[in-house]
């Protein structure tokens, strides 16, 4: 299996951008910075799972004609963005991956995958990796709604999103 | 509910007031697993302390709230058992000043616990298989603490330490952080 684990496509352009689905739990529930209400990505929302990270890429979504508003359900969900240079700059690696399951064949046809040197659950080196990512990644709660970057500093914006 | 309230009541709403304290009084003490088994919702409205401030509300309820909604969800493979494990172990690391953690199933059976703000980061992987894997980072390229082992050989007291820390500084900065959590 080690010798048929494909970890990034070098095809796939440095400048799209992958999203990322993050579900709330409770669904009402947005984490927030305690000292400042900027909304808050989760490490536990970054899951290293089956073949790698599901996410979706800008240049595959437009494409097909879909948009970040159109990734999820936003009653459930908020959506995490990074770049893909970032992604490799932090040692993993992106491939196109159809999700053939996807009911929105629009949608699948735009999903991909980030990964890692080895398969899934790689879980110390994904710990580490993911929590770098985290820190460079931005949050969306609503679909119309701004970008949030992940503070490291106090800031008064989070509060109102 | 008050006690005139209570003596003017019928039967059956009566039954419904023994119920919710029923409730209540097995939600305070984490067993999720005998709510669920009475088919009862532990954060029924009946159960809600009326008066409490917003933002007086414990971890104990906020916890209960979070690990009910994963545990109701079969998809993240968390029963109702292993959600009061959940809880007992948070009771071990929290007291009434800690700041709430964030929780996430992994969807195998463990939970990811999270205490975060700004560049820190605190963080416990509990796997089903009773492993765990903590984490300690404030951005820097190299994490401060990395560790893994079995749960039973976690060292609490210095989580403790380092929660206590964390939340002195927190609630310096925001004394009001606990709106964030509701």
């Amino acid at each position: 299996m080690a010798e048929s684990w494909s970890k990034d496509d070098a095809s796939r352009p440095d400048a799209a951008i992958a999203y990322r689905k993050l579900k709330r739990v409770p669904d009402h529930f947005v984490a927030r910075d305690p000292v400042c209400g900027c909304p808050r990505i989760l490490n536990g929302s970054l899951r290293y799972q089956k073949d790698g990270m599901s996410v979706y890429f800008s240049d595959l979504m437009d494409s097909n004609d879909v948009t970040p508003a159109g990734l999820c359900s936003w009653d459930e969900y908020g959506l995490g963005r990074a770049s893909t240079v970032v992604i490799r700059l932090l040692r993993a690696g992106v491939l196109a991956s159809v999700d053939e399951d996807d009911e929105d064949e629009k949608r699948g046809a735009s999903h991909g995958l980030v990964r890692t040197d080895s398969p899934p659950p790689d879980k110390n080196n994904w710990r580490e990796i993911r929590d770098a990512l985290r820190r460079r990644m931005q949050i969306k709660v609503k679909p119309g709604g701004a970008w949030f970057a992940q503070c490291n500093e106090t800031c008064a914006a989070g509060a109102a999103a | 509910m008050t006690l005139v309230a209570d003596e003017l009541n019928t039967g059956a709403a009566e039954e419904a007031v023994a119920q919710r304290r029923t409730v209540a009084a097995l939600a305070q003490a984490g067993r999720f697993a005998e709510v669920h088994a009475r088919k009862l919702d532990p954060f029924h409205e009946g159960t809600r302390e009326p008066d409490a401030p917003r933002t007086n509300v414990s971890w104990e309820r906020y916890a209960r709230r979070v690990l009910w909604a994963i545990a109701s969800d079969d998809e993240n493979g968390i029963s109702y058992e292993r959600a009061d494990r959940y809880f007992r172990f948070l009771a071990r690391c929290m007291t009434a000043q800690t700041v709430f953690p964030f929780l996430t199933p992994d969807l195998e059976g463990g939970l990811v616990i999270e205490w975060s703000s700004g560049r820190t980061l605190i963080e416990i992987d509990l796997e089903s298989d009773g492993e765990y894997f903590f984490l300690h980072t404030d951005g820097s390229p190299q994490p401060l603490i990395k560790d893994s082992g079995r749960v039973s050989g976690f060292n609490i007291s210095h989580l403790r330490g380092l929660l206590s820390v964390f939340s002195q500084e927190v609630s310096l900065r925001n004394p009001e952080w606990r709106q964030f959590y509701v």
